[in-house]
């Protein structure tokens, strides 16, 4: 790792491309960092230079069990003794100087099983006074987990940050943030909820936010960190078009399939639900093949072979958009459980419209991610999360004709250029202080990022440093992007239908049975080192051995 | 293999002085494609070395070159290769040369311009497959898929093709390697084109669409078609990432076919046949044994050795023979190659069992250990990535070095090499006494002629 640094400030290429420049901007303090109980704290512990910082997210508190003693079928967050086991390993991991970032989705306050806010009727999500409400539930079935959080940011010079994610937004809601903060019930400076959107470092090197705000998630608020709609003079929380229809689908479905949304990556469980029950949603149709086209992760596209060094072609977007909505479509493998429903929207002008609603960026992601999906199908490539090696291509988009031939393993323009301008744009937003972002750490898509051998090199791949997350600046090695996956049990496609294989049962039977209890005990979280003075962050997994030992693993052995 | 006075090849005054200084009428053999007459990698000429002079070899003649992989064709008294040269960012020109067999001169060259932008750019060096000579033409392949047909004697283009533009071919990311395979009146290439149009027959004069054969679903990979009789029928045999193909040369109608998936589209060693034995092997898929049909064109499965591909298995985890680049050997009931990881091995044909190992024709245990076997006689002619010539014997008793000199400098760029910087991954060609071998930098000719 201390080689990895040292290179990294050696060889760091591409200052002056639009990427590169992020580098160059200064990031400071965020609102949290300025709590002079915080500050104080930081500075007790200046000396300490073990500080480390640990990320997790999408834990997804809801409303607990039923007047039975039954889970409710909305609550995801059913790991209390091992959750508190892991807080506690992380407190004696770190000698109590552990900054611990609950990157979003803490609380699940979009679900419940009492019903929708008054506003969803008409495309809004819950006032404050709803929220609370909705919170105080969740406060009552989590006891033991607040109890575990307080417990260590009592401890040593730990600190608690609570980053409000799409989920929980309403944290941002005043009240219900005090209210939290309360709940922890610790002295202040030691706990608090992030007002700001994010978490930024005292030194302003490791920047975390939940990551429904990164480019054109479905997910993202317009006004964040203030996603609210003014009505009757009151505020209300804004509903993304992405929650509206996923959340709306995972209320139809979660019942029947408890494990929709434990599908990395999040949203893709639907796939296997509509495959299941192939009930019409109606309207929903033309939003969910937009929203589910989109919810693809990056990280499959790894390169196994050397660094991806090839230029990508140009595609040709305005022939892509003479093909009208039927390119949607065709975006679609064969085998992808999407494609009927996709097929009969476009059959019956469902998705007349959705073609008008992609920009250019967003079509080019799509042919990015047509080309890759391309290539591993021809190849047989072992993609690691959302498509069996085996099975149909697709075809690739027109390329501009200077850019016809050869086929091009760099897959990554579209996410590099996400997170590029996503990191541009952060930087911007943050007063001048201390030093650039190193680290940049996001959730909110259930999948971790892992080691990527394969995908960044530097000097022309004679030398390849494995590499935890990745860079947006082609072949260097900061800023790291990684995504800190869900304190979740949660499934890959490619492991459900291994799953089904191995069980000799059909895939819709085991998507139905299949509880989240019955899913690897084992759940993902960023864990960053400080010693080397450069913030190096990892992938790590609270794992339960075969034995029943809980530990912290480097990968999940699943 | 039917050897013709040397003289008839040469112009008559070359000959004629050849014949003079000489004294005596020698008989010699081209070497018009891809390892030799037949693609089979033997070489009959008799009145070879026994062994190299301790001084090493002198070159007869030497002469620059652009870079390339392709390795050089011998026929008529010229020899053929292809180059590149970048010219800005990824922009190349490509380039044909006749050579004088006999002192190197460039008697014309043929230039094409292309873009290796979609290839992995540290193996974007230049052309990859061995001209093809067919009486009056030779056929030439770029690493983009620029298939042209030339004058033997002139350069000039007789007709040409664009894998990509005429075929619809997506190039995978190590280019176009399929050197072109003339039978009767076609011109058999392994295109990849879409629709269906993996491999393709052209009319070798025209270059005419004759037939189209297997679908392009997935990548064409990195083999060269050749054609094998068995049962009493000519069959062309493809061997692609999707599994071993046995189609009618005429028609491009499928015989038989046996699947075997490879990932990444690596197959790139040749497959190797001896009587009803047919062997295949590469990095990831591993290798597969066939056993052929004898009374119709058919084939079965008769040992199966694992790949990278297969679950728990790794570069490191013992094999039968998983080679990367290098054609195998099938002979006299053995298989001899070298794997992934460099060791040249010996495999039980009727079986797979592992004879025996050795690092001691590449000197190192490395990943994509390269060597290419040409067998004359009862030794063989083997040229390794580090630009060594070794003449040994093959045998289920062990590796017999015989005789071992350096004959050129290794220079192609290679990623994960172990004691040089540099590979050399070009296929020499042995004719008229001679080999001729090629780098990113010249063309070499040295004499193998006893006495030499």
């Amino acid at each position: 790792m201390r080689t990895r640094v040292v290179l990294a400030a050696l060889l760091f290429v591409a200052p002056t491309t639009v990427v590169g420049r992020v580098l160059l901007f200064r990031p400071a303090a965020s609102r949290v960092q300025k709590d002079p109980a915080y500050m104080q704290n930081v500075q007790q512990n200046a000396g300490a230079a073990t500080r480390k910082v640990v990320v997790i997210s999408d834990l997804h508190m809801g409303e607990g069990r039923d007047p039975s003693g039954k889970w409710q079928p909305y609550e995801d967050f059913r790991w209390s003794t091992e959750f508190a086991a892991f807080v506690t390993s992380i407190d004696r991991e770190g000698r109590s100087v552990v900054d611990l970032i609950l990157n979003g989705d803490t609380f699940e306050l979009l679900q419940s099983a009492n019903g929708n806010c008054a506003g969803a009727a008409s495309g809004l999500g819950c006032t404050e006074a709803e929220a609370l409400a909705r919170l105080e539930r969740v406060l009552r079935a989590h006891d033991a987990d607040l109890k575990a959080l307080g417990q260590f940011a009592r401890a040593g010079s730990n600190h608690l940050v609570i980053v409000p994610g799409d989920h929980d937004a309403a944290l941002l809601f005043p009240v219900v943030k005090r209210r939290v903060e309360q709940a922890l019930g610790v002295p202040a400076g030691r706990a608090e909820v992030a007002s700001s959107g994010h978490w930024v470092s005292a030194d302003g090197q490791i920047y975390a936010e939940h990551g429904h705000q990164i480019g054109a998630n479905a997910h993202k608020f317009e006004n964040w960190p203030s996603p609210f709609v003014r009505r009757a003079g009151s505020e209300t929380l804004a509903r993304p078009w992405g929650e509206a229809v996923i959340q709306e689908l995972y209320n139809r479905y979660e019942p029947r399939f408890p494990i929709v949304d434990n599908v990395a990556v999040a949203g893709v469980g639907v796939k296997f639900a509509l495959a299941s029950d192939p009930a019409d949603p109606g309207d929903l149709a033309a939003p969910l093949v937009r929203y589910l086209l989109f919810a693809i992760s990056f990280q499959q596209f790894r390169m196994e072979l050397d660094d991806g060094d090839t230029e990508p072609p140009i595609w040709d977007v305005a022939q892509v958009r003479s093909q009208g909505p039927a390119f949607l479509v065709s975006s679609l493998p064969d085998d992808d459980r999407l494609k009927p429903l996709a097929s009969k929207a476009l059959g019956d002008g469902r998705l007349a419209k959705t073609m008008d609603q992609l920009s250019d960026d967003e079509i080019v992601t799509l042919c990015d991610y047509r080309a890759a999906m391309r290539r591993s199908r021809r190849r047989f490539e072992p993609v690691p999360t959302q498509f069996a090696p085996r099975g149909p291509a697709v075809t690739e988009c027109p390329r501009s004709p200077d850019t016809r031939g050869g086929v091009f393993d760099y897959f990554w323009r579209s996410r590099d250029l996400t997170f590029g301008r996503h990191l541009e744009m952060v930087a911007k937003s943050l007063p001048a202080r201390g030093k650039p972002i190193g680290v940049f750490v996001h959730g909110h898509s259930r999948l971790p990022d892992r080691s990527q051998s394969g995908a960044n090199m530097i000097s022309g791949g004679l030398l390849k440093i494995p590499m935890e997350g990745f860079s947006p600046v082609r072949r260097a090695l900061t800023p790291i992007v990684i995504n800190d996956g869900a304190w979740q049990r949660t499934i890959t496609p490619v492991q459900l239908e291994r799953l089904a294989a191995d069980r000799g049962v059909p895939e819709r039977e085991l998507f139905s049975v299949l509880q989240p209890e019955d899913l690897a005990p084992c759940y993902s979280f960023v864990e960053i080192d400080l010693a080397a003075g450069a913030p190096v962050p990892a992938t790590k997994y609270w794992r339960q051995s075969t034995a029943g030992d809980w530990s912290i693993a480097a990968t999940c052995g699943r | 293999m039917a050897m013709r006075p040397l003289c008839t090849r040469l112009p008559v005054a070359a000959g004629a002085l050849a014949i003079a200084a000489w004294g005596v009428t020698l008989h010699g053999d081209d070497w018009p494609e891809w390892r030799g007459k037949g693609r089979l990698g033997v070489w009959n000429e008799t009145g070879i070395v026994e062994t190299f002079p301790a001084s090493g070899l002198t070159p007869t003649w030497r002469t620059p070159v652009y870079a390339g992989y392709a390795g050089p064709a011998v026929a008529n008294g010229k020899v053929f290769v292809t180059d590149s040269r970048r010219v800005k960012a990824n922009h190349a020109i490509e380039r044909a040369l006749a050579l004088d067999e006999r002192t190197g001169q460039i008697l014309w060259t043929r230039e094409w311009e292309t873009d290796y932008s979609g290839l992995q750019l540290v193996y974007a060096i230049g052309p990859r497959a061995t001209p093809t000579v067919d009486g009056d033409r030779v056929y030439v392949l770029g690493a983009m898929g620029n298939l042209l047909a030339l004058d033997v004697n002139t350069g000039q283009v007789l007709w040409q093709k664009d894998y990509v533009k005429d075929f619809n071919t997506s190039i995978p990311s190590w280019g176009i390697t399929g050197a072109p395979l003339v039978d009767g009146d076609r011109l058999i290439c392994l295109v990849g084109g879409e629709p269906d149009a993996k491999v393709m027959a052209l009319d070798k004069r025209s270059g005419a669409e004759i037939w189209r054969s297997l679908s392009s679903e997935t990548e064409p990979g990195y083999n060269q078609p050749i054609i094998f009789e068995q049962a009493g029928v000519r069959q062309l045999i493809i061997f692609h990432p999707t599994g071993f193909s046995s189609l009618d040369p005429v028609t491009g109608k499928v015989y038989w076919e046996v699947e075997h998936r490879s990932q990444m589209g690596i197959v790139v060693a040749t497959p190797v046949k001896s009587g009803p034995l047919m062997f295949f092997t590469s990095q990831y898929g591993g290798a597969r044994m066939l056993k052929l049909d004898e009374s119709k064109p058919n084939a079965s499965v008769l040992w199966t050795g694992p790949g990278e591909q297969d679950p728990g298995m790794t570069h490191d985890t013992p094999n039968t023979l998983n080679s990367v680049i290098s054609t195998p050997v099938l002979y006299d009931g053995y298989v001899y190659g070298v794997d992934n990881d460099g060791q040249l091995r010996c495999l039980e044909a009727a079986t797979g069992k592992l004879i025996w190992k050795t690092d001691a024709l590449l000197k190192e245990h490395a990943m994509y250990g390269t060597a290419f076997f040409v067998k004359n006689g009862d030794r063989f002619f083997i040229t390794n990535d580090r630009g060594e010539l070794v003449i040994a014997t093959l045998s289920p008793k062990g590796f017999g070095e015989i005789s071992r000199t350096k004959l050129i400098e290794p220079t192609h760029p290679y990623v994960r090499r172990r004691q040089f910087p540099n590979v050399l991954w070009s296929h020499p060609a042995y004719a008229n006494r001679h080999i001729v071998i090629r780098n990113d930098q010249e063309i070499i000719r040295f004499s193998l002629a006893s006495g030499s």
